[in-house]
């Protein structure tokens, strides 16, 4: 039995060994964004997930009476 | 084109228009795809009647600035976006505060995306009621596409009205 861990890519099911595995995060005032980047040995990039955390919107309703 | 962060126009006129919002509604967050034509701010009114991935982007359809599979492999993101549950309407302080719990993630997608629009699908026209800019691309490649939400609080929430 072969229970080697796959991962699913571009390429189907490859082992996740036989990638490079990188993450990149990018933080602003509006969002966090964290991606995970598989390449395969030629330096593809073969999968990406991406993970957005958004900090939401924001307006303003006044009263006025004169 | 331009996507900006805003609660959009309509919305607000909503609100003062007792045209409510209700909890009992389907609340949607639609990815806008990278390199999208039409312009997504404060005066976005509706998604569209039919969110298919067809037709002119405008204030009043998202039409092909939708994800949709023309443009993506679709996984399992469907092309009226992801569902949103947890509906919380509550008081921070002086803050109105709106928000949903995180969608499930979106599995073997290969998506490009720059924003999203949190739109009310059980209106007809899938009033908008806010835009969410990514500051730019966004992308998938075969895997999952994820949108997490931030935790309630007056300055802190999906939407906040002061």
């Amino acid at each position: 039995m072969n229970d080697e861990p796959l991962i699913h890519t571009t390429r189907g099911n490859v082992p996740v060994a036989s990638l490079s595995h990188a993450v990149e995060w990018r933080i602003t005032d509006q969002l966090i964004h964290f991606t995970e980047i598989y390449r395969d040995a030629d330096g593809v990039i073969v999968r990406q997930d991406a993970h957005v955390y958004s900090f939401g919107a924001s307006a303003k309703i006044d009263a006025s009476l004169e | 084109m331009a996507l900006t962060t805003a609660v959009t126009n309509q919305f607000k006129a909503d609100l003062l228009g007792m045209a409510v919002h209700a909890a009992g509604n389907t609340y949607k967050l639609l990815l806008v795809k990278s390199g999208h034509t039409g312009t997504y701010n404060a005066s976005t009114v509706s998604v569209g009647a039919t969110v298919d991935g067809t037709g002119t982007p405008s204030t009043t359809l998202v039409g092909t600035d939708a994800i949709s599979a023309s443009n993506s492999t679709m996984g399992t993101y469907g092309v009226t976006g992801f569902t949103l549950s947890g509906f919380s309407a509550t008081l921070q302080t002086s803050t109105g505060c709106l928000d949903f719990s995180a969608p499930a993630a979106a599995t073997g997608t290969t998506i490009s995306a720059v924003g999203a629009l949190l739109y009310n699908s059980t209106q007809a026209t899938g009033k908008v009621l806010a835009c969410y800019d990514f500051g730019g691309t966004i992308a998938s490649t075969a895997g999952n596409f994820t949108i997490s939400v931030p935790s309630v609080g007056a300055s802190t929430s999906m939407i906040r009205i002061a």
